[in-house]
């Protein structure tokens, strides 16, 4: 049994407390969840955890057999969003980093354990591969196998799956029961309040700094989660149902028309697909099945080496592309107001006299701050400032802003908090109600029922499914049906039983 | 057999050899073309010349290929191969701007100390400073020419005909260092080129400390997060570029028999050329020794090759600036093409293990 106690621990940044005499106790054998809204501090609690940053005051106790541990953080691990490895090199060279058993020679560790360790998480395969060219998921469970070769006791995740594919997600999920199975402490932290549900047995309620609710068994709910974390923040599920009056049906000719279209790379080929204005539309499939790659295709960010992208009008249709990462979408070097411009050209920004006009462009971000509802002290703020959500929705208003006729967005809400979720999809769904078209690829079953009109389900590279929302009545249907499409293929089947639904 | 074949793409070694071999392949052609127009090139005498001339760019580019495998680059050791050269050469045989003399062996030891103090120098103005390494060690390049010129007062020297002459067993010594000649005509210079490789090799592939620069080039953030001693390390690589440098101004000085004022900015950049041709990223996190060492004949064959066949020098120059982009354009080309190959075969074994 190992306990982990916090008492009264305190941590400021400045004016600003991000701990506040936070206390806890947490005991092995469960996952633990750590929900609050954008700064609460849970980033910091656990940066202080893993002694990252050292805490103004209070103490934080590891009691495991043996006794207390004396330095808490060389027992603490923790799992980052973004897995914290050497992309150039292999997976059994990543888990020796730091860990070299001796100085001179061929440099490794005791392959013996490594070996039970990779086949614990199922990716002995993977060994000699080099760690760039595997999945986020699989990264993930690298950095999950350098804690497990540390005997680390306590094993934090932070948003681990928010760029996890369901499947994915699934497994995650199983690999931290088994750690807390084996009696370690695992603690989750999440945005996604349906992860919760699906892996804690307790959840812990962090506002302002300090634990406010302490939920456990029965009473996690999405719900009880949500009554805990908003005081005003609105719930998402408001949205979902308003979209659900306006079936739009699909009218006029398809601004873009991909026939029998195949990947450069092999990640998908023989895809077909129309995109009718007025319509969002969601690509799902797990890692590895073509779906993000066909959003990047399409997004024309990704090069089709065979079939042709047609427009269905005189010209060709326009297209922006937002990637899954804000580290590739936002420029961290400028200012909210430069950001919202960042992507138009001399049309937008400049005046008669074809140089930047300076009141043009904060009319414009003065604008834009409104109508894509970013909250932000003032246009020249650094971006670096606002929360992932509101860096999000200055990052789609840019996209925006250009006005072309197709938007294609990777993950649109990754580590984006409720209230921003839902802007983000009203954004969306406002921008298809011009008559354009939005793709978004998703990992989500929930936000592909909250923000899409129609989901094209991909497995393997190929389309398997295509789900039009209006004839779905609520998630778990949802899921269920898509399950089934990824799964189908799986069976042997005789070519051309392909299951279709819906459109087109 | 597709699925086995892809499975042996995936994993790093296998990929990795592919670029080596590749490069091997660009020096037999080049070495072919140039044997095809003049047979003298297969001669003992040309191919020691060859040896012979990579001999500094060799040392100074295994130090740097460590450096550039943290992601820094050091642009200074063209300046500080002439300044060591100078000062061991102002301290033993005088007639500098420097006050007194000194016996040849305190001298050589000030030599090789200078150069690891321009070394230090490096290190301290990228780590502590915080200053990004190309415009701290361009400073120090310019800086140390400077002090070079200072130093030596812009004097040439000439151990064997220096007034006063040292004492024979001095210019003996110092003329053992590079210059002399084993059996076979082979210069002894060429044996300091075989030690540092070795050297060099088991550092960066068979120590603790060449496998955490590859980590640490790969990902700094990931080091901090890990505690890798990353700053120690830096200090370390800058010290040892610093060094090698510095020897290798040594035993060209003892090698070619006299030391003049020069600007030496091309060495670094020959350096650097040699290293990325090797298939170092200068983002650091790849590079091995014998692809830098591939680097380095291929430098030395080019401009071997060129002189051999009669071009003249201008056109020499041109000609490596050339390949020194083709070089790398195709690196890039090749390294695209392994990455995809990589890609999909950890599709497929994702596929086979399902």
């Amino acid at each position: 049994m190992i306990q982990l106690s916090c008492r009264s621990v305190a941590k400021r940044y400045g004016a600003t407390r991000a701990l506040d005499g936070l206390s806890m106790e947490l005991r092995s054998g469960e996952v633990v969840g750590i929900a609050g809204p954008n700064g609460a501090g849970k980033s910091t609690l656990m940066r202080v955890l893993a002694g990252e940053e050292e805490a103004d005051s209070g103490e934080i106790i590891l009691t495991t057999a043996s006794g207390q541990v004396d330095e808490v953080w060389r027992r603490v691990a923790v799992v980052h969003q973004e897995p914290h490895i050497w992309p150039n090199m292999t997976v059994e060279q990543n888990l020796a980093v730091g860990r070299e058993s001796h100085w001179f020679g061929r440099i490794g560790i005791d392959p013996q354990s490594v070996e039970a360790v990779l086949s614990r998480l199922g990716i002995l395969h993977y060994r000699d591969h080099e760690l760039c060219d595997l999945s986020l998921a699989v990264q993930q469970r690298v950095e999950i196998a350098r804690a497990m070769l540390r005997q680390a006791d306590v094993y934090l995740f932070d948003e681990p799956n928010s760029a996890l594919t369901e499947q994915e997600s699934q497994a995650l999920f199983a690999t931290m029961e088994q750690l807390a199975a084996d009696g370690k402490i695992v603690l989750l932290i999440t945005h996604r309040l349906n992860d919760f549900v699906r892996c804690c047995r307790r959840v812990m309620v962090l506002r302002d700094g300090r634990i406010t609710g302490d939920l456990s068994s029965e009473a996690v709910t999405e719900q009880a989660i949500a009554a805990e974390l908003s005081t005003q923040a609105a719930r998402a599920d408001g949205a979902a149902s308003s979209r659900r009056e306006r079936a739009r049906g699909c009218h006029g000719a398809p601004l873009l028309n991909l026939d029998g279209c195949k990947d450069h790379a092999g990640a998908f080929s023989d895809i077909s697909l129309k995109l009718m204005p007025g319509r969002v539309v969601a690509l799902a499939g797990v890692e590895g099945s073509g779906a993000r790659e066909l959003a990047q295709a399409i997004g024309r960010y990704r090069e089709l080496s065979r079939g042709e992208q047609r427009a269905s009008t005189d010209r060709m249709a326009s297209v922006a592309y937002l990637a899954a990462s804000r580290r590739d979408t936002v420029f961290r070097n400028l200012t909210v107001g430069e950001n919202l411009v960042a992507r138009l050209g001399r049309h937008s920004l400049c005046g008669r006299s074809g140089f930047l006009s300076l009141r043009q462009i904060e009319e414009l971000g003065r604008r834009s701050v409104q109508q894509y509802r970013v909250k932000t002290g003032s246009l020249s703020s650094p971006i670096t400032s606002l929360s992932g959500g509101n860096q999000q929705k200055v990052v789609l208003g840019a996209a925006m802003e250009q006005g072309c006729d197709i938007i294609v967005i990777e993950e649109p809400t990754r580590g984006v908090d409720i209230s921003s979720k839902a802007d983000i999809y009203a954004l969306l769904r406002s921008y298809a109600a011009e008559g354009r078209s939005v793709v978004m690829f998703c990992t989500e079953v929930q936000e592909i029922f909250d923000a899409a009109d129609e989901v094209v389900v991909l497995s393997r590279g190929r389309i398997v499914g295509q789900v039009n929302l209006s004839e779905i009545e609520d998630i778990p249907a949802l899921a269920d049906l898509m399950a089934l499409y990824e799964n189908f293929q799986d069976e042997v089947q005789p070519a051309g039983a392909q299951p279709r639904n819906g459109l087109n | 057999m597709r699925q086995s074949l892809s499975v042996l793409l995936g994993k790093q070694k296998v990929l990795t050899s592919l670029r080596t071999i590749g490069l091997a392949l660009a020096i037999l052609l080049i070495a072919a073309i140039v044997y095809s127009q003049r047979a003298a090139f297969l001669t003992p005498e040309n191919l020691l010349t060859l040896a012979r001339s990579m001999v500094a760019l060799g040392i100074v580019a295994f130090a740097q290929m460590l450096v550039i495998l943290l992601g820094e680059i050091d642009l200074s050791v063209g300046a500080i191969y002439t300044l060591a050269g100078t000062v061991t050469a102002t301290l033993w045989l005088g007639g500098g701007n420097l006050p007194f003399t000194t016996a040849l062996l305190p001298a050589l030891l000030a030599g090789l100390g200078v150069a690891l103090v321009a070394g230090f120098l490096n290190g301290f103005l990228t780590v502590k400073a915080g200053l990004p390494s190309f415009i701290a060690t361009l400073g120090v390049l310019n800086a140390t020419d400077g002090l070079s010129l200072m130093v030596s007062n812009a004097t040439t020297f000439t151990p064997a005909y220096n007034e006063p002459l040292p004492p024979e067993w001095e210019l003996a010594f110092f003329h053992n260092l590079g210059g002399a000649l084993l059996p076979w005509n082979i210069p002894v210079e060429v044996l300091w080129l075989v030690a540092a490789f070795i050297v060099f090799w088991v550092l960066r592939h068979r120590t603790v400390f060449g496998f955490r620069l590859v980590a640490m080039g790969g990902n700094p953030e990931a080091a901090v997060v890990a505690r890798l001693p990353l700053r120690k390390y830096k200090y370390a690589v800058f010290m040892l570029s610093g060094l090698m440098a510095g020897l290798a101004g040594i035993l060209d000085f003892s090698y070619v028999g006299s030391i003049g004022p020069m600007q030496s900015s091309s060495l670094s950049f020959q350096v650097i050329a040699a290293v990325v041709i090797g298939g170092a990223s200068l983002t650091g996190g790849r590079g091995t020794i014998v692809g830098t060492l591939l680097g380095v004949i291929l430098l030395a064959l080019l401009n071997n090759g060129l002189a051999l066949l009669g071009v003249s020098s201008f056109v020499q120059l041109l000609f490596i600036g050339l390949v020194t982009i083709g070089a790398v354009w195709l690196d890039l080309i090749s390294q695209k093409l392994i990455r995809s190959a990589g890609q999909r075969a950890a599709r497929l074994g994702s596929e086979g293990n399902a």
